[in-house]
């Protein structure tokens, strides 16, 4: 993936320099990565990969930022713990309904989640049509 | 009628495939059950029982099933065409109810013990179902609005969960289908219910079928050469998950997280370069397969499953034993019949073979 574009892109942008700063740690941290070892990305890939980057808000809003933007680099993707503590993935349409509404249908016994954006845990993917969940 | 369809449905369906089979009989399902079955209850559209009936016996036939198989004869299944019509149906609660699920009043009064409550027969084959309560244990997420004082709760813990027993329903099949060599004896397995109590259940249909005086079933077939088979066939489904052990001395079990044209163990880039670190064959023994196909617009999406306790067999020579495959995820026939099809021809199927 070339980032050089995209870090230009970023320095143009008119965003908060705290949060630019954290976009282009990310995007360093992607470096050198092709679609299939940039499917699954979490919150500790970011913080292992970058020096001085902690989770937080900061990351957060950086994540958010490069998977919404026009020229985004990364998606954003999510899974519930199942009662077994395996991971059920929500196909992305799930995903982003529920990010749109705020409601959420648990894909196993088909009621509504309580306070979904607490239970769901995101991870990342480059952009691609190969990472899209289905 | 349709409510209690709605509600064996909510039972033994996951939401995913509930959702299929709602949207195949022409109802157009809300936000989760609630909503659906308000939806349908306020709704001036007439829906199509029938249709969801028959693919509710449809789930029931081939839903999630440990299935084991065991070599039949042409004779033996004209025995079988002949004695099966005739087998008698148990008067009981779940009889009445079929083929819907029991309500939960009914579900508390019902003996556990294994009942014929239909003879089924299609395109694929014909059969008898069988009843079975048993207790399950489930976990629970508990509001804690539930307790006195939810504020203390909230401050304590982040989630409290609660573990109890639940009795659930099953329905097993004994199937003779019309076009393999094969008898297969389909024990239900929803999520909760372990392999030791499947085996069991798998004995007590066995000893069942034995006492009709037409076959002596002797151990079914082992299917453990399909496992290498369908991990060398880069053709025929996705790998989910395998479990392999190496020459160096490890146990490795890997898992692919995601669903998507990338999700391929074998393909995984870990994978591959583990095995070419190696340079030695791993002995597989444990495989989980799944395929996804499109029909009418609708995703089907079934998983096999084939899971040897260890990588070697007793005895010199002799491979693991696998005496059943959990066939998984399927909503109707349609994606129980495609795996069963690919299992057969992965696996031997001579009686010679047999476990």
């Amino acid at each position: 993936m070339n980032l050089d574009h995209t870090r230009t892109i970023l320095k143009s942008t008119r965003i908060n320099p705290d949060l630019l700063d954290v976009c282009l740690d990310v995007t360093n941290a992607l470096e050198g990565l092709d679609e299939e070892r940039g499917s699954f990305l979490t919150y500790s890939f970011f913080v292992n990969s970058v020096d001085n980057l902690k989770p937080g808000e900061k990351l957060l809003a950086a994540l958010n930022f490069l998977s919404t933007f026009e020229y985004a680099i990364l998606d954003a993707h999510a899974y519930l713990d199942g009662d077994r503590g395996e991971p059920i993935i929500l196909s992305d349409k799930t995903f982003h309904d529920m990010a749109k509404t705020g409601i959420l249908v648990h894909p196993d016994d088909g009621e509504i989640v309580k306070d979904p954006m607490s239970k769901v845990r995101l991870f990342f993917s480059l952009r691609s049509e190969e990472n899209l969940v289905e | 009628m349709i409510f209690d369809t709605l509600n064996s449905m909510r039972k033994r369906l996951t939401w995913t495939n509930a959702r299929i089979m709602l949207l195949t009989a022409g109802c157009n399902p809300g936000r989760g059950w609630v909503k659906t079955i308000e939806k349908l209850q306020n709704s001036k559209q007439e829906i199509n029982i029938g249709s969801l009936q028959d693919a509710l016996i449809e789930h029931n036939l081939c839903g999630d099933k440990f299935t084991k198989l065991y070599p039949i004869t042409p004779q033996d299944r004209i025995a079988l065409q002949n004695k099966i019509p005739i087998i008698p149906i148990a008067d009981c609660l779940a009889t009445k109810s079929y083929p819907n699920a029991l309500n939960d009043d009914d579900l508390h009064q019902e003996s556990p013990e294994a009942n014929v409550v239909s003879i089924e027969s299609n395109e694929d084959g014909y059969g008898v179902v069988l009843s079975t309560i048993v207790s399950i244990k489930k976990r629970e997420e508990i509001d804690f609005e539930s307790f006195d004082d939810p504020s203390e709760m909230r401050e304590l813990f982040d989630e409290v969960i609660g573990m109890k027993f639940m009795k659930v329903q099953l329905f097993h099949v004994i199937w003779v289908p019309h076009h393999r060599n094969y008898l297969e004896v389909r024990v239900d397995f929803p999520r909760g219910l372990t392999e030791t109590l499947a085996h069991g259940y798998h004995s007590t249909l066995k000893k069942m079928i034995n006492s009709w005086g037409i076959i002596q079933l002797d151990k079914p077939v082992n299917l453990f050469p399909a496992v290498r088979r369908f991990y060398d066939d880069e053709n025929d489904g996705i790998i989910s998950e395998i479990s392999f052990a190496t020459t160096t001395g490890a146990i490795k079990n890997e898992k692919m997280l995601r669903r998507s044209k990338q999700s391929d163990q074998r393909k995984e880039l870990y994978h591959l370069a583990g095995k070419k670190g190696l340079g030695t064959e791993i002995a597989v023994y444990r495989i989980a397969v799944e395929w996804g196909f499109y029909e009418d617009n609708l995703t089907y999406a079934p998983v096999l499953s084939l899971a040897a306790s260890g990588p070697s067999g007793n005895k010199n020579g002799n491979d693991p034993i696998i005496s059943g495959a959990l066939i998984g995820n399927c909503v109707r026939a349609t994606d129980y019949e495609f795996v069963i099809e690919r299992l057969g021809k992965k696996s031997n199927m001579n009686s010679k073979d047999a476990v």
